[in-house]
Order: C-alpha cells, then structure tokens, then sequence
C-alpha cells in the first residue's frame, strides 16, 4: 500500500487530536537537542492575541524567510509578507576580526538590520507577526526558506490564537521558575508536567516563566541550552510569557531593554494582546479570555509609586475590566525558601512598594520565583511589614482546597483587597533551599515542581505538580456573588523551621546536553619533573615537546592507571597536564566542565586563564598554600564547572592546561582523571 | 541533527550511568541566598585575588542586603583595577546617589561617560543616571540638558521622556514639555505618557485637548476619582466653574473612598490637594501635605503636593 494511503488511512482511523496529542508528547520527548540546521533557535511562539501570533526563530547566516500557515495541516494556503518579518542580525563589530565565514555577511544592507545585541556571530533573527486571523482558531505553520521548507510536516507545529476578550472557556496555563540549569530535575520536572497533560487529555493554552530561566547569567547561549532547546516542543506551539529573573539580569537590563532577554522576546509594547500600552517589553499586560495578566519587572526597575513601571500598573488596573486579574513577577514578596523576604531589599520593595498596587488593584493571584522552593499562601492582604505577621492579614486560613477547607472565596468581578494568594514557584530545576516558616503560608514544600492552573468561569484552580508527577498542593479560588472579607486575628500558622545542621549537599553534574571534547583515556602532555618555571606553560604555544605523554587516568596508588606515576611517590608533589581541544565557534559555547577524578587538588587553565581552583586555598605552582586532602570518603568523578572559561574560549584550537598537587610529598596516592565535558 | 540527537541521548545515558556510580558532594551553584553568594565569591576572591568582575557581583549581592558601604568598598576597589569598568562605574554611581552622596555620583556618571561607551544605549543610561541625580539635588537645568542628550541616542524609552517631562514641568516650560511627550507617544505608544500629556495640557492650560482625553479616561476608568478632579480643572479653566466643582466634590468623595491613610497613595494625595486647592479649601489642603509628611512614602510627592498648596510655580487652575 503506498505510504499516502496507508497514512490517510491511519487518519480516519485515528482522530486528528490524538495524533496532535501524540505527536506534541514525541517532540517533548528528546530533551534539549541542538535545533536542526539552518536554525541556530527552532520557531518558538511569542506574543499572540485574538487575531494575530508571533512566531521567532533563528538561522546562522541569511535565508528568505516565509511562514507558511493555514488551518489545515495539509493546506498551508497563507503566507507571510515581508514586511511582517522583523530581521535582526549579530555581525561583529567593526574592531573584531572576524572569520571569512562571517566577514562576508558585513554587507551594508545586513549592517543597516536591527541588532541582536549577543547573540553568536552570523546569528540572524526572524520575528514573524502572522496577522488577520480569527479568533479562537488553530493553524498549523511551516517555515521556508523562500520556497524550500525548514521545518518538518508535523502536527507539533501549530498554534492557536486567544479567545475572544471576555469569554470564558476553560484556560489552562503552565506556571514555571528558576528551570534553567540544563540538568535533570530541569528535565523532570519538564516531564512530569507532560504527563500531567498526557494524564488529563487536556494541553496546555499557554506558559508563564516567572525568571531564571538561563543560569548562570543569562547569556545568550545559556538561553539557548538551557530554556529554548529545553523546552523546545512546547515553545514551538505555546506562547511562553517570560519575566525576567535576576540571573537574566546579569546580561540584559530593564532600563535599556538591551541585552539576551530582550532579544529573545517579543512581548507587548504597546498593548497589542490587551492592556494598557507600557512603551516598554520590562513590564507589560495581556488578556486571555477572561483573565487579564500583568507582568512586572521585579529586577532592576525603581520599585516606588511614583515612578513608571508602579505608575503603568495603577493605570493598567484602573483599565483593567476581565473576571480575573493575575499578576507575576520574579521576586516573592512573601518567602523564606533559599531567600528572605524579611530581609532582601528587591523582595522586601515588591512588597511594600508594590503590593499595595496590587492589592488596592484587586489582583487574584500573584506567581513569582526566585526562591527555589514551592511556597503558597493563604488568601491574604495587607501584609506589608518588614517583619510579616499574619495576625489581620489572613482573610481565610483554610488550606484552599475545595475537598478540604474549600476554596477560598472572593465577590465576582474586581474589587480591592478582599484577598490574593501568593504562590511561589521557584522549585523548577535549581538546588532548592529553606530559610524558615513564614506565618503566611499555608504550604511550604521543598522539592521541585511546577504549578498548573485551570481557570473556568469563575473558579480557578492551581496545582503544583512535582518531578515525580504527584500533585503535592491544591487550591482554588471562586469568585462569586458578593463576600464581605473578614480579617482573621489569630490565623493558623505553619511549624517552625528548624534548619539541619548537617545538610546534604547535591553532587554536581554536568548539562544533560553536553559532549565529551577529551575523553578518558586520550593523550596529554605531562611533567611532574622538573617543572618548568612561572605560568607560561599554560599557554597555547608553550613548548612542551620535551614533557612526556600519557593517557589519562594518571596516578600511583589506590587502583589502576592507564598512565603510571609511580616515578612521582615520595620525590614530587605537583604534575602540569596539556591538552589542547578544539571549539567550532567559541561564541556558541554555553559552559565548559571538568568531569574529573583527582587526588588531592587541582587548578585547571584556558588559554592560560584560571578558570577552576579545587583544594588549593591560595596561589598556584611551586608556590600553591594551603592544600587540602581530598577526603577518602569522596572518591570518583567530580564536575567542576569552568567558570568563565568561555570568555577565554576562541574559534579553533584551545588549550587546556591543568596542575595536580598532593597535600602531602608522603601521600600514598596522586589521581588525575579528567574528562572535558561542553555543552552548547 | 541525527548526530546530535545520537550523541545528546548517549549523554543522557552516560551522565546517569556516571550519576549511579555517585559524584563528591558538591553543588554547583549552591544557590540559597546572597549570603551565600558572597561567601563563595569571597573564596573565589581570597584563592584568585581581587578580581574586578568578582567584586562587581560581590557588591552586587552586598547591595541586595542592603550593605552598601561594603558594596561600594568592593566597586571601589573594581575600579582601582579596572578605572574604566561601565559596570563598576555604574553600579558605584547609582549606590552613592541612594547614600545621598549626590556629588561623588554625578562626578561617577561624568567619568563613566568619559569611558565613551561603544554602545550609545550605555551611553544613554549613564546620562539618565546623571540626570536623575541632578534633578534631585535642583540642577534642574543640567539634568534637562542631559535628558535631551538621552533622547537623541536613543529614543523608545518612556521612562526618558517622563524624566524630561517631570524636569520641564518642574523648569515651567510648558509648551516644550507639551511637544516632547507627544514626541515620546509617538515613538512608544505609552500609556503613561498619554496620561503626562493630559497632565502637561493642563498645566500649558490647553484645558480644551485635555478634555478631550479625560473624558475618555472618565469613562474606561475603574477608578474614576482621580480623572474626575482633572475633569474638574479643565471645566474651571474653561470657564464652567459649577459643573467643575461639582466634579472635583465626586471626585474626592470617590478618592476618600479608596485613600489608604496608613499607607496613602502618593499621586491621589496630590489629587485630592489639587481639588481642595481649587475648591477653596486651604485648611484640608494642608491637612493632605501633613498626611504626606507623615505617612508618605516619597519626599519629592510631598514636595509636590506642598508646591500645589502653597502656589508655588502653580498657574492657573
């Protein structure tokens, strides 16, 4: 039977929205690969309304490019004009030198595009506004490269515009935080919710990150890894609404909207999705059916009443008219996770500064991060202390759960301060921590997760769903009829934290997308005698032919090693290491690591810049102090972070210099074992 | 793609085979607060030595705790390390400007921009940073001059054109001001600024253009106290002193209703001080600058509302 027929006969069999329903779920499937070239960032959605969708993507190097998009998946009967098609481009400067590759590029029309502020070299952007749509409608898009397709015919590609302002079909969102470390309980947690979907037959409409979405400081690349290619297959037909977290904010600033966040969203600036019109993509608003959303920029913005961003939120409330108002932001107000509120200026301002906006604005719900743990209030206002009590600002102190206090209450439509719930959802993928209780909370839950909410009519619902797919908390709010809020004088209150004095730490491990650019086993340069004098040896260049060479793992003692160093026992304390490795584009690099097994310490060199310093307190060489003894109890491979390396990192051949130093000339074992580990 | 996605599995699996064999305990960014952060960084700085982009972040997370006398030792010794660091400079002017060192922070941001910052949207933030300071210390004339620098390097920000507004308005140039917010609407699309302009109107007397846009406000408005004392003073300009009045009394009535005196809302104080202004009323008008003082969270608010009341630089309804 050909494949058509058999395929069209699989079609009638099986309906149309299983198939969407499992082809969403096969794309999720592969975790945080590399976009399939020429896209240097797989299409992923942005800002959408009733009639219009933004679709973003990238390529290296220039192409033509046309979304094709239609409400068939077989009949892509529409196309883009270019002039919907915002381009941007990274080439350089004119001080860099730049390879033929990219130097080419540098013509005057590619030089008179929008700039991307950080991307890597040859980067081009294509910000598609897909306009003229009804409302409420799926299409499914492809996109070309004039006439040649990109993306695969799959199902996966599709979007949906919002609902008619106002209506109130069931919406369902995806609330996330503090995600982007590209290790496991990112990916768990990313799972976990995907079964949640697959579990309920019901997707999502649409997904918040409330910030961190990139560590360590949201570099272009770390975006790339570690939340575009993380979450690929549901960006590709999801709008993500992004806010920025602090850790983005090392790289890109409120106040100029430059920086890798702001290249990479596109977000309402003039009120395009509802809302009143912020001038700015800091701050902003969106309607989705009847629920009106305000996103803050809880970072680097003045936080007072008097200034823009509290200004534009009085006046976007003042405006605001939906059933629902939900408001996010990066840093809680309320929390005592791996941050304080009673005691951190940003989060302390969002509260005394913000809060009373909000509240006297009538918000429902506020969803923030920051702290990596999952914390949910009570319904709540009035609380603006610097010491937060509970006592006159708990309006209900049941546990919000509809089959157990029952939901907490609020009067249809808006109204000030009869009561918001603070959820804290910093628990998607970082290292999770606790500082304490704090009174306003009715659950406090250290393991990761993250929340998804349903909201119809007038009942919402929230619950957080954790890596293992257990719903750990519920609650929901009604809004209905008229209800006189009542202030609690002695509200319930959560245990007393007791911190442990021994804690755990967790093992560090390297990007769940990486590969191995000097595996176990390969040839390095090495001398332990003599050694030559000063840091030069860790250049490239260095002339270390006269240095003998090994496989690693290098050692005496304590098992077997490929290359012995028997020679060393008892006479010499330190061995130098070479090894140069190669990087196709330093700029595209996200992070460098040693997957190492060493005894007893060690300082490892880029292009001779240190860039990685384990047990040895101070110095370096002939001169290192203060060595400590690996402890016996910590055998095997250890990842180390190279920090900064990629800074030091150029197109090319690299190299990486590494000192071994025992604590002790009478130790009876050296190990040196590494593995240089890349992602990117 | 096939390759990568090979190599990307082989890494998962090869990444949990290595993770079943255990790793040595130690986080890699063991993230639980500032405090936390400063103690690595403080390692990092003792193995390494000063660095100045370690000190920056030190100082970062000092200024988060509020410890800004360490925060600024640590950007004072970046830019001993590094004098022409943006960041540090930066940083540093923007800490002694909230220590009320105003001097020493124009003197930052006039050396920051001495660096001649490739990038004119760095170039700009400093001269807002400059800006912001001057206008709060009543270099009104300078700040206006750098705002206008501001501006031409780069134009989409609101937030500049409300700083130059609030100079001009302060400066009592009410024509300028007028042209430079619909200038900035034009080029944002800010809804602030198309509230500043009804306020500029008003002020430049332009009641009729104000009505206009306050009536649409009036109506869209959830909160209505506040357009109906502007409604209020363009109908007095315009010479309907009744149905003025009438409008600033609805409008009170609606403000005093949402007013929290505990922690009163800055912009309705000035509201509510306008519309007893106008109304006659000096001895409650005197009674919100108190409020103000004493409950106010703003000092240039209450500077504000006092100028309202005294009359001072006030013309016209």
């Amino acid at each position: 039977m050909p494949l058509g027929s058999l395929l069209h006969q699989l079609r009638r069999l099986v309906p149309l929205r299983v198939w969407i329903v499992a082809g969403f779920f096969l794309e999720c499937a592969v975790w945080a690969v590399n976009p399939p070239e020429p896209f240097a960032r797989a299409p992923y959605l942005q800002m959408g309304g009733t009639n219009f969708m933004h679709v973003v993507w990238r390529t290296m190097g220039p192409i033509q490019p046309v979304i094709r998009y239609g409400v068939s998946m077989e009949q892509l009967d529409r196309r883009t004009r270019p002039g919907d098609i915002v381009v941007r481009a990274s080439l350089g400067t004119n001080e860099q030198v730049l390879s033929p590759r990219w130097a080419g590029l540098r013509t005057r029309a590619n030089l008179s595009l929008p700039k991307l502020q950080s991307a890597p070299l040859g980067t081009f952007q294509y910000e598609a506004r897909i306009r003229d749509l009804k409302t409420g409608t799926r299409y499914f898009y492809a996109v070309y490269d004039g006439d040649r397709r990109l993306t695969p015919p799959e199902a996966s590609y599709q979007f949906t515009t919002h609902p008619a302002v106002g209506s109130a079909p069931p919406v369902r969102f995806w609330v996330l935080g503090d995600s982007g470390t590209g290790r496991e309980p990112q990916s768990a947690v990313y799972q976990a919710m995907l079964r949640s979907l697959e579990k309920d037959q019901r997707l999502l409409d649409f997904w918040i990150h409330v910030g961190d979405m990139a560590y360590g400081v949201g570099r272009d690349m770390e975006f790339q890894s570690r939340f575009f290619e993380s979450y690929d297959g549901t960006l590709r037909n999801r709008v993500c609404w992004p806010t920025m977290g602090n850790h983005e904010g090392r790289n890109s600033s409120g106040r100029t909207g430059i920086g890798p966040y702001y290249d990479a969203y596109v977000v309402p600036t003039r009120g395009e999705s509802g809302g009143v019109a912020s001038g700015t993509e800091a701050y902003y608003s969106f309607d989705y059916a009847n629920i009106h959303f305000i996103c803050l920029d809880s970072h680097d913005l003045d936080r007072r009443p008097t200034e823009p961003m509290a200004r534009w939120l009085k006046a976007d409330l003042d405006k605001a008219r939906a059933e629902w108002l939900i408001a996010f932001w990066h840093h809680p107000p309320y929390t005592k996770g791996s941050h304080d509120s009673e005691k951190e200026k940003d989060l302390t301002e969002m509260r005394q500064l913000i809060m009373p906006i909000i509240e006297q604005g009538g918000v429902d719900v506020v969803l923030t991060g920051h702290s990596h743990s999952y914390e949910r209030s009570m319904l709540m206002d009035g609380a603006y202390a610097t010491n937060i009590v509970s006592e006159n600002v708990i309006l209900d102190d049941g546990d919000g759960d509809p089959s157990g206090d029952g939901a907490y209450r609020k009067s249809a439509g808006i109204h000030p301060h009869e009561g918001a719930v603070q959820v804290v959802t910093g628990n998607g993928g970082q290292t999770l921590g606790r500082t304490g209780s704090l009174s306003v909370m009715r659950k406090i839950i250290i393991e990761h997760g993250s929340v998804l909410i349903d909201v119809e009519g007038d009942t919402l619902l929230a619950r957080m769903i954790n890596r293992d797919g257990v719903e750990r908390d519920l609650f929901s709010v009604v809004k209905r009829g008229k209800v006189t809020p009542v202030r609690l004088a002695l509200p319930w209150q959560p245990e007393a934290y007791v911190k442990p004095t021994n804690q755990v730490s967790i093992p560090a491990t390297p990007a769940i997308d990486h590969q191995v650019l000097i595996p176990e086993g390969a040839t390095w340069q090495y001398t332990f005698d003599p050694l030559p004098r000063g840091s030069d040896w860790t250049l490239p260049g260095f002339d270390s032919s006269g240095w003998a060479k090994g496989e690693s793992g290098f050692g005496y003692g304590g098992g077997n090693h490929r290359t012995s160093l028997e020679a060393m026992r008892g006479k010499h304390g330190i061995l130098y290491a070479r090894r140069t490795f190669e990087i196709g584009q330093a700029d595209r690099v996200t992070e460098l690591g040693l997957w190492i097994d060493y005894d007893d310490a060690f300082i490892a060199y880029v292009n001779g810049r240190e860039v990685a310093r384990v047990g040895v307190a101070r110095s370096s060489g002939r001169h290192a102090q203060k060595i400590t003894a690996r402890s016996g109890t910590a055998p095997g491979r250890q990842y180390v972070v190279l920090k900064d390396a990629h800074l030091f990192l150029k197109d090319g051949v690299n190299q990486l210099a590494v000192e071994v130093h025992n604590s002790s000339l009478e130790s009876s074992d050296l190990r040196f074992n590494p593995v240089l580990v890349l992602e990117d | 793609m096939a390759l990568s996605s090979m190599r990307s599995v082989w890494a998962r699996w090869t990444t949990a085979a290595l993770l079943s064999l255990g790793g040595t305990q130690l986080p890699v960014w063991a993230h639980e607060g500032p405090e936390h952060e400063i103690e690595e960084l403080s390692e990092l700085i003792a193995a390494r030595g000063d660095a100045p982009h370690l000190l920056i972040d030190r100082a970062i997370e000092y200024a988060v705790l509020g410890r800004n006398a360490e925060a600024m030792r640590d950007l004072e010794r970046a830019l001993q390390l590094d004098p022409d660091s943006l960041d540090a400079l930066r940083e540093l002017a923007r800490l002694q400007f909230a220590e009320g060192r105003t001097a020493d922070a124009i003197a930052l941001a006039s050396r920051a921009l001495r660096t001649r910052p490739e990038n004119p949207v760095d170039r700009a933030g400093l001269l807002v940073l400059r800006a912001e300071v001057q206008a709060a210390t009543g270099r009104l004339r300078e700040a206006l001059s750098d705002c206008e620098a501001v501006l031409r390097l780069h134009a989409e920000n609101p937030e500049w054109y409300l700083l130059r507004s609030e100079i001009q308005r302060r400066l009592h140039k009410t024509k300028p001001r007028v042209t430079g917010i619909e200038e900035g609407l034009r080029k944002t699309g800010a809804g602030l600024l198309k509230i500043e302009l009804i306020d500029a109107q008003l002020d430049a007397r332009r009641y009729r253009e104000a009505l206009v846009a306050i009536e649409e406000e009036v109506a869209s408005s959830r909160v209505p106290g506040p357009w109906l004392v502007r409604r209020g003073r363009a109908r007095i300009g315009l010479g309907e002193k009744e149905p003025g009045r009438q409008d600033l009394r609805d409008g009170l009535a609606a403000i005093d209703k949402i007013l929290d005196r505990e922690h009163p809302d800055g912009a309705l104080l000035l509201d509510q001080a306008v519309a007893l202004v106008l109304l006659g009323d000096r001895v409650a008008a005197r009674q919100v600058v108190t409020l103000s003082e004493q409950k106010g969270r703003d000092p240039a608010m209450t500077a504000r509302i006092r100028e309202w009341v005294t009359g001072d630089g006030r013309r016209g309804p």
